[in-house]
């Protein structure tokens, strides 16, 4: 069930509708079954897993919460992660962890063979065992008491507008506001927010990344030239970017409309003027989740340069695992490593303040161009993929060039730039106006246009409902 | 650190006053209302030079749809596969015809069971009213293993979606044209004349395309890849319930409007006989049932199975021009109750070859595009 999908809306209309029907106790219990269901559409045999984990980890906390014994809090916290990544391990990286191993082996003239899952990765499992884990990790820390209530903790875990693809939301923010059973219906503006959220979402998934997929996957295709292969990553870098803010967006607008505020995501991470600001507005749920449970217990920036660049490199390169069971993915987290290790190192990992101007403009084209060379290894289907695209790239033979493509990537490049920078704009201003009628009809018009333009067919699924 | 901005909209009005509410909500849908408008406009002002779109099951069904249109009634209709749709010749039958009654072919590729049953009841027959549908069938419209995504294809074209929101889709689209070339104006290849996939496959159709329906497509492929996709279709063969149940219901329909059926076998050549997994003893399975079921309905059946060399066929499944006038000559006697003239092979010459089971344990599984652009997996030897 697809937010892009005529079935998602008719799902939340009813769900909206049950929710603000029922008695306020009765809302999360709502929600959660209407969470399972949701979810349960996927494949319903990820239900039990998503339950599983969430009773493991609500009385896994408590009991935590409830010791004096810091050995045993400590064994209580390893348990918890342990068995949330043991559950990752077992459905996202036993097959690749063998393959590896059987290859390695080969390489050395030894003929192993390991055992091979058949499984099927569940959805959404990156997102929520992360977001379970950092739930006993802070009641760990004494940041959060441990919920007594299952429901909410349950709805906490299961939240269907971010349970596939995030924000990874932290139980301090989130626990509480699904606890306050009195939150209120939008109406008004605070409704025209979440509606408007909606449409964003919807506009850069259907005609941002939907719009530019062919470029991307033209690029991506073998024997092209440089030209093609350069169009097709700049497509890829609008394609994920547009599919997987536009699914933030969505994610926002629809859980606003329960009276809930989920976390912002990305704030214009293409308009950053080096790597370190990149990662605090791209992903920016789970750049904080790796930096607050990961980065710094590992000791963080504390241990030297030495150990901070090490620190950086094991934080990135497991973040990229994190995206998937692939070589690629540990390349693509070992590139930001190293850049985010270069710019501490050279630069001191500083990030200019707001308003961004026209002299930012190199250092954005050069922070954007660094993040493009990722998305081949991130995109590409295998390793040798990676370096037919990098070899191709470096090639002078520029191939055949579709007008149309590139007439398509550059009015895409436009419209998402400029989006970014009328949010910047608007989001960096200390007295924000409100946008004239006419102009937000016309705005709503255009995009209602475009959606109208870029929709029909079978809705295409978001890139992050992979991972 | 929660990144949520104090303000994160892009109106970031706080609340207001109900009637500056609702005169604001007017002003933005009379302003979202004027730039759809424009959007329409813009795409009528464009429409001439937008490319053409296949908007059904593929090029060749678009082409028939029009073809129909503009011919008006026939007396008699072939149908079936590309094997009906090549082998079955319109000009050829009213020759032989005693009342020489016109004829057009509404074959197509892919045309199983599951798609000649909607092509035939919601289209070709309301269109054409013709007397007589001739279903020419072989084992590929039996097989479990072909057809379901030649089927969901024709279940999720434009033209042919039975859905609600594609029927809505359909309804919009025939007064806007914003909606109804909406594909078209979202590739803006056109813009630099170049030419679209969906173009291109028209061109290719058109070519192929006789004047009565018939396929005109001799290109000649033995190839053992493609001998490779025959096996991944006949793969696991039996004859398909689903798909038997399909003709019989189709059948029924179409005697009850008053059409006569007439059950064909067509000829197919030893190549593709051997590619069964059980050779021969699947290929009379399959004469048996639709003789079988001509008697359950009480529709006339013939077996033309035989009386063809393999060199008769320019692959492993469709008649070469010279042996398609003969079939559709044996075919024209026998629906005019004259003997069958038989064909220029030895009818009962044993199938000559050996089987090729199309799974074994040296085979290792190719996926391939076949000729419906589907990713099929086929057997190549290890």
């Amino acid at each position: 069930m697809v937010f892009n999908s005529v079935t998602f809306a008719v799902f939340l209309a009813a769900v909206l509708v049950l929710h603000w029907s029922v008695p306020r106790r009765a809302r999360n219990p709502v929600l959660l079954v209407a969470s399972y269901v949701f979810y349960g559409a996927w494949d319903w045999r990820f239900c039990g897993l998503l339950a599983l984990s969430t009773v493991i980890d609500f009385n896994l906390a408590r009991i935590l919460h409830a010791s004096d014994d810091p050995r045993r809090r400590l064994q209580l916290l390893r348990l918890s992660a342990g068995i949330n990544l043991g559950i990752l391990g077992v459905f996202k990286y036993f097959n690749f962890f063998i393959s590896s191993f059987e290859d390695f082996a080969a390489s050395v003239g030894l003929g192993v063979s390991g055992p091979a899952l058949s499984v099927i990765l569940p959805v959404g499992i990156s997102f929520y065992t992360f977001q379970t884990i950092s739930y006993t990790f802070d009641v760990y820390r004494g940041r959060i008491e441990p919920t007594t209530d299952p429901v909410t903790f349950a709805t906490y875990v299961a939240y269907f507008p971010q349970l596939v693809a995030g924000p990874i939301e932290r139980a301090q923010a989130l626990l509480p506001r699904l606890a306050n059973i009195d939150r209120q219906a939008p109406t008004g503006a605070a409704l025209e927010r979440a509606l408007g959220l909606i449409l964003l979402g919807l506009f850069k998934k259907v005609v941002i990344a939907d719009g530019v997929a062919q470029v991307a996957d033209a690029g991506f295709a073998d024997g092209v030239g440089w030209v093609t292969t350069a169009m097709g990553i700049l497509a890829f870098a609008l394609q994920i970017y547009g599919d997987f803010s536009g699914y933030t967006d969505i994610a926002r607008g629809v859980s606003r409309l329960f009276g809930i505020e989920l976390v912002v995501n990305f704030t214009q991470p293409y308009l950053s003027r080096n790597i370190t600001e990149f990662w605090r507005r791209w992903h920016i749920s789970l750049s904080n989740w790796l930096r607050d449970y990961l980065y710094i217990p590992l000791g963080g920036n504390r241990s030297g340069v030495a150990g901070t660049i090490r620190n950086l490199m094991i934080t990135m390169i497991l973040g990229g695992l994190w995206h998937g069971a692939s070589w690629n993915f540990v390349i693509w987290g070992t590139l930001h490593g190293l850049y985010l290790a270069a710019h501490r190192v050279f630069r001191g990992g500083r990030v200019p303040s707001d308003p961004i101007g026209l002299a930012d403009l190199p250092a954005m084209v050069f922070t954007f161009a660094l993040v493009g060379l990722t998305w081949v290894p991130f995109r590409a289907g295998d390793l040798s993929q990676v370096g037919d695209m990098f070899g191709s790239l470096l090639s002078l033979e520029s191939g055949e060039v579709s007008g149309g493509d590139l007439a398509l990537l550059l009015m895409m490049t436009v419209i998402a730039f400029g989006l970014d920078l009328l949010q910047r704009r608007v989001t960096t201003r200390s007295s924000p106006k409100p946008i004239p009628a006419p102009l937000l009809g016309a705005a709503v018009g255009a995009a209602t246009v475009g959606i109208l333009i870029y929709s029909g067919g079978t809705p295409q699924p978001f890139i992050y409902f992979q991972f | 650190m929660d990144h949520t901005p104090a303000s994160s909209s892009l109106t970031n009005e706080t609340d207001r006053p109900r009637g500056r509410t609702q005169s604001i909500l007017l002003v933005t849908i009379l302003a979202l209302l004027g730039v759809v408008a424009v959007g329409e406009v813009g795409a009528r002002t464009v429409e001439d030079e937008l490319p053409a779109e296949v908007t059904w099951y593929d090029a060749s069904t678009q082409l028939k749809v029009s073809q129909m249109a503009a011919i008006g009634d026939v007396d008699v209709v072939f149908a079936g596969t590309s094997m009906a749709w090549q082998g079955l010749v319109p000009a050829a039958f009213t020759d032989n015809d005693a009342e020489a009654r016109s004829a057009w072919n509404a074959g197509l590729a892919g045309g199983v069971p599951g798609v000649m049953s909607p092509w035939l009841l919601d289209h070709v027959v309301p269109t054409l009213e013709p007397d007589t549908v001739v279903w020419g069938l072989s084992s590929l419209d039996f097989a479990p293993a072909y057809g379901d995504e030649n089927i969901e294809a024709w279940d999720r074209a434009r033209s042919s979606d039975r859905r609600l929101l594609a029927s809505i889709d359909r309804s919009i689209s025939k007064r806007s044209v914003l909606i109804d070339r909406r594909r078209a104006l979202r590739t803006p290849g056109w813009w630099f004349s170049e030419t679209t996939d969906d173009e291109a496959d028209i061109a290719t159709a058109s070519s192929v395309l006789g004047p009565r329906g018939e396929r005109l497509d001799f290109e000649p492929d033995v190839s053992d890849e493609r001998g490779a996709v025959m096996a991944a279709r006949l793969r696991g063969f039996g004859v398909s319930v689903d798909d038997y149940q399909t003709v019989e219901a189709v059948v029924n329909q179409l005697t009850a409007r008053g059409v006569e059926v007439v059950l064909v076998e067509l000829p197919v050549p030893d190549r593709f006989i051997t590619t069964h997994p059980a050779g021969g003893v699947d290929h009379e399975q399959v004469g048996l049932r639709i003789g079988a079921l001509g008697d359950q309905l009480g529709v006339q059946h013939f077996d033309l199975s035989r009386g063809f060399a393999d060199d008769d066929f320019v692959d492993f499944t469709h008649l070469d021009a010279d042996a398609a006038e003969i079939l559709t000559r044996r075919l024209a006697a026998l629906i005019n109750g004259r003997p069958d003239p038989g064909g220029e092979a030895d009818p009962d010459a044993p199938v000559e070859g050996e089987t090729v089971t199309s799974v074994d344990g040296d085979c290792e599984l190719e996926e391939i595009v076949d000729e419906y652009g589907f990713v099929i997996e086929v057997c190549v030897e290890g």
